[in-house]
């Protein structure tokens, strides 16, 4: 079923609107290395390790593959993959929980990008359980 | 390619603010006078948890002298579960309030019921006297293991556990539920060759910072509000009191004081809130501080916790699995620190099998706060202590124990977090290879022990400006409040690319309309974070410097390079300009500028270190001698080696006393040691010279390798101190503190058991 949702994400990750009338003046040598960039950009896989309490939503597999450059895209298709894993991960005024962090390649982005933070190609993304005590914005683990 | 040899980093250069210091000149928060101000007293209340029936305040109001009075009705009553940044943690903004004024409840002995400002702090005081109260008691829960039990009472009605999994589906004293699961853990007793299993207590502790909590706040006609306190956070202080005040961020200034200690305790707007609203009332400014009994009951101590630890290990040393249970005392309202408990215990091995469970439970105390590697050291206690069981059992050494297991560089914390570079090895290779370690001990009753540390380590934001004088000098307008030095290590980093002395650096900390955002000073990150956000100020600064030089040389912008100190033309024309000339003559080449250097979001840069102790224990008494003390740490690179010494020295003296001595003792939810004089904090005449050995493996983000050094070495020392009494007499230590009454009764206990008084190891 995963397999299937990402076939169908790839299918419409296609080439965005009005790119084809931008790129039109640019040399075809340019174009195909821009278009290889865009694509790698839009099929990144990254990949999520999941914290034990939420891994009832993963048939209990710590690691999970997604697609995404925002961490917003990261949520959406682990969502996919995994639902019910936004409604853990993201709050009803569409901010992160509280008592999550993310950890991507080894920088904690909650509270200072959220949701908007960048997600690099083949990036690792940590979801750590966060009590807010002795932890908070500076080190919240 | 990082450098490796320095010109001002490394070096021990006098701090730019060592003549207030020495001189008493300094103004610190309780220091601050305005023209016009008013002294405020807090009524706080007596009794530990009860509803507020009525407060009568006409006596107060009508003596002569007393300019203003509020209670919980002149807050705004805030509904949000949104938590607030509070520095080293975050706190539900419902909860906020209440730390600074009871709302219909207190929670609490010392909750603050009503305040008074007046002319003179004795009319204040007098005017609290005469405010009457009037509480309905409710029962009490003054400890973490009688309040989770099923049929404890609620502290609040409407808190329910949450955790990933959710939100529990009753109200319950246990806030929240933090789990971390490695492997099959049942699997990895089963294959264990050994396992140890034991429990381990330990009490509230304060902070103990010298300077007493305090803010003055003036609070201006047009609606704007100035507040001036010693804090490790200003911005914090900003946002708490826009918060609780319900008025824009805007509008608030928090001016930063010299600051007297802060631990992690100095982040919270007890105070501030008060004391300008108070202003508001009165239309003159208020100071308020604290004394000592109210700093104890009325602030934020770190937890008292109960722990169950489980390790299975094989015979040749390696550890193949581990179970924790952490229950920490939230105090009244949510956020102990067993989040940082529960990744930091077993973090620094590399345990195939593990699981750790976590609960944060709310208990009639005063609301926990950060202290020091917040969480660490009660968790460190109890692995620590184990594993120096588990080395005897196996007839280890108990650093070889620690070596075979310890992570590297790529292992995973107990939360899956990877880690970046770290020197743990490192670390535990100090140890083993320092005269101390192999020191013959001499005496009856003496003993020697070691155990490790680990923090994380934050980083966060800061931002830094730089402006030029005319003299050729620099200013470094910095937001990180100066705890333990870090003007000289701000001032070094830029002497250093600067390629100037330290002292024509001039770094100023100052207020939050002056500079941008910047994180408070805590969780190990301001040389770190903040000497980033220098170092790159100083790239920027550079950057516009060489096209200043351009224009005096009649060259090129791209043709100057800048070396140590000197902008000169790549083309070989020999003319050259020192950085001072072309500071000085800013003017002629387009006027001022500012340099700018933002953090936002650097790598972890862990700590890692390690106590090890030499005790004498006298048996008919228990009291514990410390006779000598190594701290170790990876520091990373000690950009200002004395103080990177004071920070390895302080922690581990707050250790020793949190090992040794220091408990808030409480009988039905009151303090009986609310002072000095009963809450024993260890002074020099209880302390060795602490000896430092600092390593230095660089971290893998910022400049020079640089990490935090601030908090780490608090972790270890209660654990070295349990494993060198264990040597000195024969018994385990798992309750903190080991103070002269437990280690006697230990003994005794160990005595009638085995017919002997356990003799030295």
């Amino acid at each position: 079923m995963a397999q299937d949702q990402r076939k169908q994400r790839t299918k419409r990750s296609g080439s965005p609107s009005g790119l084809t009338a931008a790129v039109e003046t640019i040399n075809e040598q340019s174009l195909k290395v821009f278009l290889w960039m865009e694509g790698r950009r839009r099929n990144s896989m990254a990949t999520v390790v999941v914290p034990s309490m939420m891994r009832d939503l993963t048939d209990g597999a710590e690691f999970v593959t997604v697609e995404g450059s925002t961490l917003k895209e990261v949520v959406d298709d682990l969502d996919r993959r995994c639902p019910g894993m936004k409604d853990r991960l993201i709050g009803e005024d569409g901010k992160l929980q509280p008592h999550i962090a993310f950890f991507v390649d080894g920088v904690e982005v909650k509270g200072r990008h959220g949701l908007l933070a960048s997600v690099s190609e083949s990036a690792e993304i940590v979801i750590v359980p966060a009590l807010s005590g002795g932890s908070g914005r500076a080190l919240r683990l | 390619m990082a450098k490796t040899e320095y010109r001002a980093i490394g070096t021990r250069s006098i701090r730019p603010d060592g003549y207030g210091k020495v001189t008493g000149r300094d103004q610190y928060g309780p220091d601050v006078v305005l023209p016009g101000m008013l002294y405020a007293r807090v009524l706080r209340s007596p009794v530990p948890h009860a509803v507020i029936r009525s407060i009568d305040v006409s006596k107060a109001a009508a003596l002569e002298g007393v300019k203003a009075i509020v209670t919980g009705d002149d807050f705004p009553k805030i509904e949000s579960t949104e938590k607030i940044d509070s520095g080293e943690e975050s706190i539900e903004a419902r909860f906020m309030t209440a730390l600074a004024m009871a709302q219909e409840k207190v929670y609490y002995e010392g909750q603050p019921v009503a305040a008074v400002a007046a002319v003179s702090l004795s009319v204040a005081q007098e005017a609290i006297d005469l405010i009457e109260v009037e509480y309905e008691e409710l029962p009490v829960v003054d400890n973490v293991l009688d309040a989770m039990k099923d049929d404890a009472p609620l502290i609040h009605g409407d808190l329910y556990t949450e955790s990933l999994e959710g939100r529990g589906d009753k109200p319950t004293n246990i806030a929240g539920h933090v789990q971390h699961v490695r492997g099959d853990v049942d699997a990895g007793f089963a294959e264990s060759d050994i396992v140890l299993e034991r429990s381990f207590k330990t009490k509230m502790v304060h902070q103990g910072y010298i300077e007493p909590t305090n803010s003055t706040a003036y609070w201006a006609p047009d609606g704007k509000v100035t507040v001036w306190c010693s804090t490790q956070g200003p911005w914090d202080i900003r946002g708490q009191v826009a918060t609780i005040l319900q008025i824009p961020v805007g509008k608030i200034k928090v001016v930063p004081q010299e600051i007297g200690g802060g631990f992690g305790g100095k982040f919270t707007a007890y105070l501030d809130p008060v004391a300008a609203l108070l202003s508001k009332k009165s239309g003159r400014p208020v100071k308020a501080v604290m004394n000592r009994t109210e700093v104890f009951k009325a602030t934020g101590p770190s937890s008292g916790s109960y722990i169950e630890l489980k390790i299975g290990a094989m015979q040749d040393g390696t550890i193949v699995a581990a179970q924790a249970f952490l229950a920490f005392e939230a105090g009244a309202f949510p956020g102990s620190p067993v989040g940082g408990a529960s990744v930091t215990g077993l973090s620094p091995y590399a345990i195939p099998n593990l699981k750790i469970d976590g609960y944060d439970v709310v208990t009639n105390q005063p609301r926990s706060k950060a202290y020091r590697a917040p969480g660490g050291t009660q968790a460190a206690f109890a692995v620590e202590t184990l594993l120096d069981e588990l080395a005897e059992k196996l007839d280890m050494d108990p650093v070889d124990l620690r070596l075979k297991n310890a992570v590297e560089p790529g292992d995973r914390m107990v939360n899956g977090v990877p880690y970046p570079s770290i020197g743990f090895k490192e670390v535990l290779e100090a140890v083993k290879a320092h005269e101390h370690y192999r020191a013959p001990l001499e005496g009856r009753h003496v003993g020697r022990g070691v155990a490790a540390g680990f923090w994380m380590n934050g980083s966060g934001t800061s931002t830094v400006h730089l402006t030029f004088n005319p003299d050729g000098t620099v200013n470094l307008i910095e937001g990180s409040p100066d705890i333990g030095g870090s003007r000289a290590s701000m001032a070094l980093i830029a002497a250093e690319e600067l390629g100037l002395e330290p002292e024509e650096i001039r770094p100023t900390v100052t207020d939050t309309d002056s500079v941008g955002h910047n994180d408070g000073t805590g969780g190990s990150r301001v040389t770190y974070a903040t000497g980033t956000a220098v170092y790159r100020a100083c790239q920027n600064a550079i950057s516009e410097l060489k096209k200043r030089a351009a224009k005096l040389m009649d060259v090129d912008e791209g043709d100057v390079e800048f070396v140590k100190g000197r902008f000169s033309s790549k083309q070989g024309s020999g003319e050259s300009l020192d950085i001072r000339e072309v500071i000085r003559r800013l003017r002629e080449t387009g006027g001022p500028f500012e340099a700018q250097g933002v953090t936002a979001g650097l790598k972890m840069a862990p700590a890692f270190g390690v106590s090890l102790c030499d005790v004498a224990v006298d048996p008919e008494t228990g009291k514990v001698d410390i006779l000598r003390w190594t701290q170790f740490q990876d520091v990373g690179k000690a950009i200002h080696p004395s103080y990177a010494e004071g920070q390895l020295q302080g922690g581990a003296a707050q250790g020793i006393g949190w090992g040794l001595n220091e408990e808030y003792i409480y009988q039905e939810g009151r303090m009986l040691n609310a002072s000095f004089l009963d809450y024993r904090m260890p002074t020099f005449l209880d302390l060795p010279m602490i000896e430092t050995v600092m390593i230095e493996v660089p971290a893998s983000d910022g400049p020079y390798g640089v990490r935090g050094v601030g908090e780490v070495s608090i972790v270890p020392p209660p654990a070295a101190l349990a494993n060198a009494i264990y040597r000195a007499v024969g018994v385990r230590m798992q309750e903190l503190p080991m103070s002269p009454e437990r280690v006697w009764r230990k003994i005794n206990e160990s005595s009638a058991q085995n017919g002997v008084v356990p003799q030295a190891g």
